[in-house]
């Protein structure tokens, strides 16, 4: 953890070309109800086998990012409104859908948020793993069979030999999602997209799989993108941290610096409404109101209606993200924050 | 959601739970002794059931001119009802059974079809209504009049009608599961749309189709018999449950055996498959659980 966090501040030093960069990505919706602008311009990038965390309330355009990745938005009603997602250099936005089902799993994978629900109920586990495995690499059955046991081992789940021939409601919720990993690692992708892996986990659940992603990433190099609104859990795992709100990227940085030298209001507002042993609080502080509805965005800043700091300025200009030191970008005007309060 | 999570312990006991419904386990016993009647028919068969007697309109042996030598008598040619009866439930079934999986077949393809590329379904469900609307009789005369009558042409007509209603029972339990996180999931590992319809979208809900074609397979035997009766189906020499009833017709009132003993029989089947059929919905239904 402390490693990561030291490398991740020092990580100025310009280094190999980022395996995943989304530039300018915008991801709409075309509803009855008019245009849905779930990500509107967002921007990030994602370094060989590191983990960054994409932060933020529910609605937000979290998930709407990873899909998009993934290219599993439903296209009605999406639109590929703009930007570009590209993967070692290539473009994943102009991929057909055929060419699409040859990366993922392969060179781009994902585990969902409902382990109870994201498997295959008439399925052997082991059959599911197995799948992957004969498509991508071709493998036979016995091999990718060999294969399969091998990665539910790889994913700590006892006995993997009698394992594999379970269906997956003769499981629980870590043991499935433990699957779900090892589903998606099969084919060594360098990418693993995890949307809320452990929201539906309990907290002890929680603790081990986010283990055992790290170890599984220390072993085989996988880059993470970590989708959370769980600070506690960024601070855990992430190198890198985005902070998302209403479709747009707030604030980027390293997490050691994210978490000294927060810049944006929200991600202030965030921080402060985690918790703290140390403190003997009646009531957690809140972030007054909630995300705005994507068709009834505010004008200027997204985040004025909620921002305790929000003047006319904020109301009629959006602020754009700009870097305020190497590897620490956010958009707000009153960036940097001693400053303003000053 | 919790039906998916308890979904294949429940299918598990379905059939413990369907052997605690008396009514249809009598009524699958039913069945299953019509069934193997009909398949060794050439061996408990006690006459040709196309040679002809001499003792025409023969009555049963309830009445007392009957004779043991023709347990149900025989019809206005002399030939032998209960011969005839099991080599007609031979063809009333295999045609009951081939336009069931015919129909049922291609109506799931397209269901599914239907829900998995949304853009095609307002298409394919307003063919499916346009099919819906036509009674499946006419369709049988539609199709006779192509094809010329015989079992053939019958066979085709039913499996047409079957087509629409087996699709849109298909294309709502299909979107149902479509809605489900593991279809996401497997296209996250990168999965065909084939190896999705396949593997995940219709073993899924085939459950739910196949209670349907149970209780389809009855209506479809009773048009069948209908179309024969109308004389659409099997030509004169072979025998057939529908057919059987209509040549009894001209007996009716002093020879009524020859036309009731046919009807009580498709009697017997549509209602042993109904009652199969209603009782595999309680059991397989996760909407009608209790």
């Amino acid at each position: 953890m402390t490693q990561s966090a030291v490398s991740a501040g020092s990580g100025a030093a310009p280094e190999a070309p980022p395996l995943l960069e989304v530039r300018d990505l915008k991801t709409w919706f075309k509803t009855e109800d008019g245009l849905y602008r779930a990500v509107d311009g967002v921007s990030f990038a994602v370094r060989r086998g590191r983990t960054l965390a994409v932060v933020g309330e529910s609605g937000c355009g979290k998930s709407v990012t990873s899909l998009s990745i993934m290219r599993l938005v439903p296209e009605p009603p999406g639109i590929r409104a703009g930007g570009q997602i590209l993967l070692d250099g290539e473009d994943l936005l102009e991929k057909s859908q055929v060419e699409m089902q040859d990366i993922r799993g392969q060179r781009v994978s994902m585990i969902f948020q409902e382990p109870m629900t994201s498997l295959n109920p008439v399925y052997r586990v082991g059959e599911q793993i197995v799948e992957g495995l004969v498509k991508h690499r071709g493998m036979s059955a016995a091999e990718a069979r060999a294969k399969a046991i091998e990665m539910l081992g790889l994913v700590r789940i006892p006995s993997p030999e009698s394992r594999v021939d379970s269906f997956p409601h003769e499981m629980s919720g870590g043991m499935r999602q433990r699957v779900m990993i090892a589903m998606a690692l099969a084919c060594d992708p360098a990418l693993l997209i995890a949307d809320e892996p452990t929201t539906a986990l309990d907290v002890t659940i929680q603790a081990q799989i986010l283990g055992l992603m790290r170890e599984i990433q220390a072993r085989l190099g996988t880059a993470i993108i970590l989708i959370t609104h769980d600070l506690g859990v960024v601070a855990e795992m992430a190198d890198d941290v985005v902070v998302m709100y209403a479709g747009k990227v707030v604030e980027r940085a390293g997490v050691r610096a994210l978490f000294d030298d927060p810049q944006h209001p929200y991600t202030l507002g965030l921080i402060d409404s985690i918790p703290r042993l140390e403190e003997k609080r009646d009531r957690l502080s809140t972030i007054e109101g909630s995300v705005p509805h994507p068709q009834r965005l505010p004008e200027g800043c997204r985040f004025s209606p909620r921002c305790p700091l929000a003047t006319d300025r904020c109301r009629n200009e959006e602020p754009p993200l700009r870097q305020l030191r190497d590897g620490h970008e956010v958009a707000c005007w009153y960036a940097p924050i001693d400053e303003a309060a000053a | 959601m919790n039906a998916t999570i308890e979904d294949v312990p429940q299918r598990r006991s379905a059939f413990r739970r369907l052997f605690r419904d008396g009514a249809a386990l009598l009524a699958l016993a039913v069945l299953a002794v019509i069934v193997a009647a009909a398949l060794l028919a050439p061996w408990l068969a006690p006459h040709d059931p196309f040679a002809t007697t001499r003792q025409p309109l023969l009555p049963p042996v309830w009445n007392e001119a009957g004779q043991w030598a023709f347990p149900f008598g025989t019809d206005g040619q002399g030939r032998d009802i209960l011969s005839r009866l099991l080599y007609g439930s031979r063809l009333t079934l295999l045609m009951g059974l081939l336009s069931v999986a015919i129909g049922g077949g291609i109506g799931m393809v397209v269901g599914m079809l239907s829900a998995f590329y949304r853009r095609i379904d307002p298409f394919i469900m307003r063919v499916v209504d346009v099919l819906l609307s036509f009674p499946a009789i006419l369709l049988g005369l539609a199709v006779a009049a192509i094809f010329g009558t015989g079992v053939t042409a019958i066979i085709i007509a039913l499996a047409i009608a079957t087509i629409p209603d087996v699709a849109r029972v298909t294309r709502s339990a299909a979107v149902v599961v479509m809605g489900q996180d593991f279809m996401e999931a497997g296209r996250a590992i990168g999965l065909s749309d084939a190896t999705l319809i396949r593997r995940y979208l219709a073993l899924n809900c085939i459950s739910s189709v196949f209670v349907f074609l149970t209780l389809r397979f009855g209506q479809v035997i009773l048009i069948g018999a209908a179309l024969s009766f109308l004389g659409l189906g099997a030509k004169p020499p072979s025998a057939e449950l529908g057919m059987m009833a209509a040549q009894g017709r001209d007996f009716l009132f002093f020879a009524p055996h020859v036309a009731t003993i046919p009807s009580l029989t498709i009697f017997l089947i549509v209602l042993c498959a109904n009652m199969v059929g209603d009782a595999l919905r309680d059991v397989l239904d996760p909407r009608l659980r209790r």
